[in-house]
């Protein structure tokens, strides 16, 4: 008990100081190539190791004056064919004779090599170990020479990538298939592709001591806040931590509200998605290694749309989008009134629907809280088996479930019908707006508890504290729940219905404050049949 | 001291639920004006005006300045504290008596064998943690609850209008003059309470527009009001009389098919919504108002808890039982009412003539 | 952060025990017994006999599934004073709690009703579970027969009679009136509330409910009933006639026809010397249904008799019903009440003679019958 107070005292004790360590930054010297080969490569050795694809290659060039270059770089991560038509072949053509100006030293060498020699794309000098190490850890070459103190960092990626495929989270009927991949460079190009105006900034940070994760910002200059933005990159600048293998150890770290149930930040697969989010004012954040880009700030609103929302046309996308709100309030209360209508208040049920609940009711022996709860605690240990078991056994596993927790349990007089039918509702209505999964499981839980202390007033109570918190949430400064609470008439267009393409003239000023003009002078289809 | 902003129309909104919520406690006066309940309303909406008035020309004279400072400026620090206090403490028991409401309301309706402790306590839990995030985040729903009740209020009486029974209402104006006036006397502060608005609505964005939009809630508030006291009356005729709480009985009345008939429960919940609202409301106006008293920018969190604690074991002693409830709320809670909302406002803005005068 | 988490803790806490051990206001369907009628009769020292037919799903696990709601009638019955009382005391003897949330009628036996049911009725407004749309019946014998029938139509009796009372207004010759228009009319202080009258009858030697007639209260004792001839009367003069047939005598051939809609009023009038007449102008819509016998004459002059022939037989019943609601002093029509609020001023003096007044008064009935069709042929064939 003691040492448990200890513990946490030294634990608060130890996040006070690293807060007051973040206001003075120590700076490191940074270590210089030396003039010498053989000490720099021996320097190289000492930090990469003596992994089998950490490749050194030596080698000599030039015909008047021999010069002893090396190559240093990490075999699987580059691309062979650029070091052998980039690099190598232009420097072991390389005649110095038929050169204009001649070099007298290894460094103007050097500097000829970097602005004449090299075919490769990207070629930058540095001089600092740390640097070329970390650029050879991402798939660069570098190329050392005898005599200078600078080293040249050629780009050579050429690394095993996924193609670009469908998305498997966001499967649509209509609209583009391309989702995300996790190589960092197909992301931002996809997203350039979409968005070919020169306001797309996209700013880069490396994050993670240990795995130097390339992330970068994107949004519209000129449309989204400069503020919004600011705030974000000192969220990410402010990041010291070992590892970013995933945008979900950003999007926790940089988040407004851990505790809360209900996620401030949004993520996508699809680059139409992002770049629908990036022109109404927001900022992506792309993360080297995962397909799923964030989107800072989530509104409550957006786990109801989707992309094929604004590609299929008015009233139907008005209907599906009311009827995932619809599902949203099913997902989450329809054990919840079950246990409360059949506890508590009786009368709320048809005579003959409550003989027929009573007569299941009979034959279980356990009350109808616990027979939810089993029944809900089924449903998630099936969902996750789902998701975690080999293909080839999954055939398998959904006719376990269904057959033997559905129906036999129900004849054994395990559970009753209608607790089933309540609950597999509840299920399947949850998967309508996936994106709301993890809230709509706690809610549901949550709810069905209050729901079985106290009846329908507990239904009540548990939803004004959700309403309470969903209403005090912000979002990068934005109010979560904007569009219901606070409502204003501009946020219904794309809030419950989703009025016409044409009639969206103005972004939402949640976001774009400046550049609210979306589209001056667009017409409704049916002025432009004027003959 | 830090303010928190709202709209106007967040302000329009919170004015109307306030009234709205009072739609549980209309025994009061249907007990003594039965058939004519509507006019006394209608009176007693015109005497609520009328004080509405004179605390608006208090609150133009200090534009942007809540019912706290105001006082301290009147009425010099230590007697203006003083007021203050007396003030904190009217709202304390305005708050705690619609807790008791509440309790009594639940226990009849949905949950007649939990103690009423149970049911105040759990209500004090979210009521209290609403407050702690902020007044502006209460007055956020202010329109949508709102508006869910003008919608529950139409599709009820659609509902219910094969048992309506336009008669009922007549003869006209037949009750003795004396129960009517009692009864406008009890409506026009219970629900109409303006006090409580002096404390809000400085926080408005635009402080031109609040006399507007004050009147226009009220107003709109009040014809809410009178409506529901028809379509009430209109059901039930002389035997509204007996009933605690004749609006949830015409409620319970409404429905089509056997499905929906039993909806009881969900009119239950919209009613003790707003009442959430308004206790929300109150008990916010309370905590800014003992921050602005004890010179803070903002009232600590554990207040908001020894607030809610105090209300919930306030509301659960308070009256022994329902009939002695109603016989306070139409005999002598009018009187304590009256001297907060009217007299010491009027004493206040003579006072601010007679320094005019006096100045010029 | 550390207090946050330990309020949440113990909130769960709090909650899942409430949740588990199934706190106070909380009834499993398993534990209480659904009320579907009631019934009051009298005992002997005054005392009141409680009649309750509780319908119950047995517990049924081989044969399930399709028949989920196989259910039986289950009587209990308790002899007191206070119904509240006899309720509870029902606990001696069953398991689980009476749960009167459904009830769907309130059956009368008929002496009881001749007692008195005011005082009866009492429980039924206060209690919190009890709704206001419960039918209100008087049986013809004892609630304890109607009660512990078991019809072959339904399964459940009560919600049958319930059922049955919604149809009634096909054939607009019984009223069915419910606990509200009944505390209405009881807390009015000159109109006099109505209830529908059952009985059984015996067909195939099965027994069946029949609903026929009205029972007319003074306040709240049974003083009279009204059979279906004068119901129709009064239904007519209460604008509650929307459905049903007319049968009636032309050129002494029986002629039927289907009521399409009415629409009627009550226009009291005070005389100078306080006589009180009071109008009933009526308008009917009718469409001809059945005829015999009816060849050589024209529609038109077919229909002219008939609205004669209709209009006459109208204002009969309805005379014939006002005046033997006069015999029993029971003004079922509201007829006070709207002199109330015509006459205000005169009203004080005359409420305490509101009985004599109503015993005295002329009923006036202006009919105006329409044929508007006559079916789907406009003359018989053959």
């Amino acid at each position: 008990m003691i040492q448990a107070i200890l513990k946490k005292i030294r634990y608060w004790q130890l996040i006070k100081n690293s807060n007051n360590t973040d206001e003075k930054p120590v700076k490191k010297e940074k270590k210089k190539l030396s003039l010498s080969l053989s000490t720099n490569i021996k320097w190289f050795k000492e930090l990469l190791g003596k992994s089998d694809d950490i490749k050194v290659r030596e080698f000599t060039f030039g015909n008047k004056r021999v010069v002893n270059a090396a190559l240093i770089f990490i075999d699987g991560l580059v691309s062979n064919e650029i070091i052998t038509e980039s690099i190598m072949k232009p420097l072991l053509l390389y005649d110095e004779s038929l050169q204009e100006t001649p070099t007298n030293n290894a460094h103007d060498l050097m500097n000829q090599i970097q602005r004449r020699v090299l075919c490769s794309g990207d070629v930058t000098a540095n001089s600092y170990v740390e640097d070329l190490v970390t650029s050879c850890l991402r798939g660069d070459t570098v190329l050392l020479l005898d005599g200078t103190c600078q080293g040249l960092v050629v780009s050579s990626k050429g690394w095993d990538k996924r193609s670009v495929t469908e998305p498997q989270t966001e499967s649509v009927a209509r609209g583009p298939r391309e989702g995300f991949t996790e190589n960092f460079r197909t992301n931002t190009s996809l997203l350039r592709r979409k968005i070919r105006s020169p306001a797309l900034r996209m700013d880069s940070f490396t994050i993670g001591e240990k795995t130097h994760t390339m992330v970068c910002v994107a949004y519209l200059k000129g449309v989204a806040d400069e503020k919004l933005i600011e705030e974000i990159k000192r969220r990410l600048n402010t990041l010291k931590v070992d590892a970013i293998l995933e945008s979900g150890y950003i999007e926790q770290y940089i988040e407004d509200a851990p505790f809360s149930l209900f996620p401030t930040i949004g993520k996508s697969e699809k680059p139409d998605v992002i770049a629908g989010k990036i022109l109404e004012g927001r900022a992506a954040i792309i993360v080297d290694g995962t397909p799923f880009v964030l989107t800072a700030p989530m509104l409550f609103t957006e786990s109801f749309q989707t992309a094929e929302d604004y590609y299929s046309r008015t009233l139907y996308a008005s209907a599906i989008r009311l009827m995932r709100f619809l599902s949203f309030l099913i997902a989450v209360f329809a054990p919840a009134f079950y246990v409360a209508a059949t506890i508590f208040h009786q009368e709320m049920i048809p005579t003959k629907l409550l003989f027929t609940i009573a007569a299941a009711r009979e034959g279980t022996p356990f009350p109808a809280v616990v027979e939810s709860l089993i029944l809900l605690l089924a449903f998630e240990v099936l969902r996750e088996a789902g998701l975690r078991l080999p293909r080839p056994v999954g055939q398998a596993v959904s006719i376990v479930g269904a057959l033997v927790m559905g129906d036999a349990a129900i004849s054994a007089g395990l559970v009753g019908a209608p607790v089933v039918v309540t609950v597999a509702i509840s299920a399947m209505a949850e998967f309508v707006t996936p994106e709301n999964q993890d809230s709509i499981t706690l809610l549901r839980l949550i709810f069905l508890l209050l729901s079985a202390a106290l009846g329908g007033y507990g239904i009540m109570l548990g939803t004004l504290g959700m309403l309470i918190d969903l209403a005090s949430l912000e979002s990068f400064g934005v109010p979560y729940f904007a569009g219901i609470a606070p409502a204003h008439s501009h946020d219904m267009e794309d809030l419950f219905v989703r009025a016409p393409l044409w009639s969206m003239t103005e972004r939402p000023p949640e976001f774009a404050r400046k550049d609210r003009t979306r589209q001056k002078g667009s017409k409704p289809p049916f002025f432009h049949h004027k003959s | 001291m830090k303010k928190t902003k709202i709209s106007s129309s967040q302000l329009f909104y919170t004015i109307i639920c306030y009234i709205q919520s009072f739609s549980i406690v209309m025994n009061f006066s249907f007990g003594i004006s039965g058939r004519d309940t509507w006019f006394a309303l209608l009176l007693g909406s015109g005497i609520a005006f009328l004080s509405l008035r004179i605390n608006i020309a208090i609150m133009q004279h200090f534009p942007g300045k809540t019912l706290v400072e105001i006082n301290s400026i009147l009425y010099g620090r230590k007697v203006g504290k003083i007021l203050s206090l007396f003030y904190l403490l009217y709202f304390l028991f305005l708050s705690s008596v619609n807790l008791h409401d509440i309790g009594d309301f639940v226990g009849l309706s949905i949950l007649p064998e939990t103690p009423t402790v149970v049911i105040l306590v759990s209500f004090m839990i979210v009521c209290g943690w609403a407050v702690m995030k902020g007044l502006r985040v209460i007055v956020r729903y202010s329109a949508a609850f709102s508006w869910i009740t003008f919608i529950a209020f139409i599709v009820t009486t659609i509902l219910v209008s094969s048992k309506v029974n336009w008669h009922n209402l007549l003869p006209v104006l037949t009750t003795a003059p004396k129960s009517i006036l009692q009864s406008a006397w009890i409506t026009s502060f219970i629900p109409l309470s303006s006090a409580v608005l002096q404390m809000v609505a400085p926080n408005v964005c635009k402080p031109n527009e609040i006399s507007k939009i004050l009147t226009k809630g009220l107003w709109t508030g009040s014809l809410f009001m009178i409506a529901v006291i028809i379509r009430d009356t209109a059901v039930w005729g002389n035997m509204a009389k007996s009933f605690v709480v004749p609006a949830y009985e015409t409620l319970r009345l409404s429905g089509f098919s056997e499905v929906f008939q039993g909806m009881d429960v969900v009119y239950a919940v919209i009613l003790i919504t707003l009442e959430f609202f308004k206790i929300a409301l109150l008990e916010s106006v309370l905590l800014s108002g003992f921050s602005q008293l004890t010179n803070q920018k903002s009232h600590p969190k554990i207040m908001a808890v020894i607030v809610s604690v105090l209300m919930a074991l306030i509301a659960s002693q308070i009256f022994p039982s329902i009939p002695r409830h109603i016989v306070f709320a139409q005999k002598t809670e009018p009187f304590i009412l009256s001297i907060f909302e009217f007299f010491l406002p009027c004493i206040s803005l003579l006072r601010i003539k007679w320094t005019c005068r006096s100045r010029s | 952060m550390k207090r946050k988490k330990y309020i949440g803790v113990f909130l769960a806490a709090v909650l899942i025990l409430c949740s588990c051990t199934g706190c106070w206001g909380s009834k499993e369907l398993t534990d209480m017994v659904q009320v579907i009628g009631t019934g009051l009769d009298n005992a002997e020292n005054g005392q009141t006999k409680l009649t309750v037919q509780a319908g119950s799903a047995s517990t049924s696990k081989s044969d399930n599934k399709k028949k989920s709601a196989e259910s039986q009638i289950i009587l209990y019955q308790k002899t007191g004073n206070g119904i509240f009382d006899m309720v509870r005391d029902i606990t001696h003897e069953s398991n689980r709690r009476l749960f009167i949330g459904h009830n769907q009628c309130i059956v009368f036996g008929k002496e009881d009703a001749q007692k008195g049911v005011k005082n009866q009725l009492d429980f039924f407004l206060r209690d919190s579970e009890a709704r206001m749309d419960v039918n209100i019946l008087v049986s013809d014998s004892t609630a304890e027969e109607i009660l512990s029938t078991q019809t072959e139509d339904y399964d459940m009796p009560a919600v049958g009679i319930k059922q049955l009372l919604e149809m009634q207004q096909a054939n607009a010759e019984s009223v069915s009136t419910d606990l509200m228009d009944f505390s209405l009319a009881l807390a009015s202080e000159t109109t006099c509330p109505v209830a529908s009258m059952i009985h059984l009858s015996k067909s195939n030697g099965k027994p069946r409910f029949v609903v026929s007639g009205t029972a007319v209260f003074k306040k709240d004792k049974l003083v009279g009933t009204l059979d279906e001839e004068k119901t129709r009367g009064y239904l007519w003069a209460m604008n509650k006639v929307k459905n049903g047939v007319v049968n009636i005598q032309s050129h002494s051939q029986p002629v039927c026809l289907e009521i399409l809609g009415s629409r009627a009023a009550i226009k009291p009038v005070l005389q100078a010397n306080h006589h009180l007449t009071v109008h009933f102008p009526i308008s009917v819509k009718l469409g001809i249904r059945e005829i015999k016998n009816q060849d050589g004459i024209s529609y038109d002059e077919l229909s002219k008799q008939l609205e004669q022939d209709v209009s006459h037989l109208i204002q009969k019943k309805i005379s014939d019903c006002f005046h033997e609601t006069q015999l029993y002093g029971t003004d079922i029509y509201g007829v006070g009440k709207l002199v109330e609020e015509k006459y205000p001023q005169d009203w004080d003096n005359i409420k305490d003679k509101w009985d004599t007044l109503y015993r005295n008064s002329i009923p006036e009935v202006s009919v105006e019958v329409k044929v508007k069709d006559s079916g789907e042929i406009s003359k018989t064939y053959g």
